[in-house]
């Protein structure tokens, strides 16, 4: 009997690429919903697709490779139409017709509230010191509020508000 | 290496300041064995399957230290921009001096501060050329000095050179020549010469039958 022994680091991906389970679909899996184990690991709230268009790449023989589209749904919110990029990893799981309806149902608990972020910091004690010693060599009035203004980026991964 | 960051710790030590992690575990006792084995040694066999595991989280500390990490990234970013935004408006600012009047004001500055500069090469070209000709009148000086010396020195060895020259003429006249040559012979042969002679220490010729005893000496009446 032989013994087989994995050996190495533990991985963090449980399950199929997208490509290996939508070649065993009818239309490529179009109109099915998948999801994968990184949004059920790093996020509490929803995350899933909707296919639209699956095209494996049928010279792979690992499957994954081709290109996917499909209707994204992050955290909770509908983001649309988009390509789906990360079909070659090992982690994409199907949800059965039958737990669909149940599975893409969005409860209030399922969507993200937007952290609030702070719109100005204070500056760094010593550039504050030195910009308020600039201002009265040159004789200009302080600006108001006299704060580092921050900047924040917007996309549909951050929903972050200023206040 | 290890030895020098023991030093600085100690000197910092003594100092009572709060160093660096980096700088606090260098010390004697922790000596790295890195790049110990070449590359093609295989890994020992208890070590072959060991995988280690990852280190234990906690989910509540990981959660604060993200969002503090976050926090500063988006301050930093905040800087950085400030500082740009900063530079871009210097450099308009300058940018439109130099269009109005800064370029003339300029030029100006730079024509007097060349006029100053050849001012100054002047007033030291002046102080140089004086030391300079002090320094060659005084060498002028030195030399002259030098040369009347070196010309009695070789008058006084010309002199020398004549005078040994004058004696060797003056005894070349007594020279034996062939023409007197049988004069001489005879003069040899008819002269005697007898050498059987006293000497005294030193090296004077004692006449014969002259010779003073000590008794003699002391013998003799006083004159």
């Amino acid at each position: 009997m032989t013994i087989t022994r994995f050996i190495g680091r533990e991985s963090h991906f449980r399950g199929k690429t997208l490509y290996e389970i939508a070649s065993n679909l009818k239309n490529f899996g179009e109109g099915r919903v998948v999801t994968r184990l990184a949004f059920h690991n790093r996020y509490p709230e929803k995350s899933f697709y909707r296919l639209t268009k699956v095209v494996p790449n049928f010279t792979d023989t690992d499957l994954r490779k081709g290109k996917a589209w499909g209707e994204k749904v992050f955290r909770g919110d509908n983001c649309g139409v988009r390509e789906i990029n990360s079909g070659s990893k090992m982690d994409w799981k199907l949800i059965e017709r039958e737990d669909e309806e149940e599975f893409c149902k969005l409860t209030e608990k399922d969507k993200r509230s937007p952290t609030i972020v702070p719109k100005y910091a204070d500056y760094p004690p010593l550039l504050g010191e030195w910009l308020q010693m600039d201002y009265r060599r040159t004789g200009l009035p302080l600006p108001k509020p006299f704060k580092l203004k921050l900047k924040i980026e917007k996309s549909f991964t951050n929903k972050a508000v200023q206040e | 290496m290890a030895s020098a960051c023991v030093r600085t710790c100690n000197s910092l030590k003594s100092l009572n300041i709060v160093y660096p992690l980096s700088l606090r575990v260098c010390n004697s006792s922790v000596i790295s064995v890195r790049w110990r084995k070449p590359r093609w040694i295989p890994k020992t066999q208890s070590k072959l399957f060991y995988v280690r595991k990852p280190t234990p989280r906690d989910e509540e500390e990981n959660k604060m230290l993200m969002q503090k990490y976050a926090n500063y990234r988006t301050q930093m970013k905040a800087i950085r921009s400030y500082f740009t935004k900063f530079v871009q408006e210097e450099k308009q600012a300058r940018k439109e001096y130099d269009k109005s009047v800064g370029i003339e004001q300029e030029l100006a500055e730079v024509r007097l501060s060349i006029e100053v500069n050849a001012q100054w090469n002047q007033e030291s070209a002046n102080i140089r050329e004086a030391r300079e000709l002090a320094e060659a009148q005084k060498s002028a000086k030195i030399k002259a000095i030098k040369d009347q010396k070196q010309k009695e020195k070789d008058e006084e060895q010309i002199a020398e050179l004549q005078s040994r020259i004058d004696n060797n003429i003056k005894f070349s006249e007594k020279f034996i020549t062939q023409e007197n040559m049988d004069e001489e012979i005879e003069k040899v042969l008819d002269s005697r010469k007898d050498f059987n002679f006293p000497i005294n220490r030193k090296g004077q010729r004692l006449t014969r039958g002259k010779t003073k005893l000590k008794e003699d000496i002391s013998s003799e009446p006083d004159a």
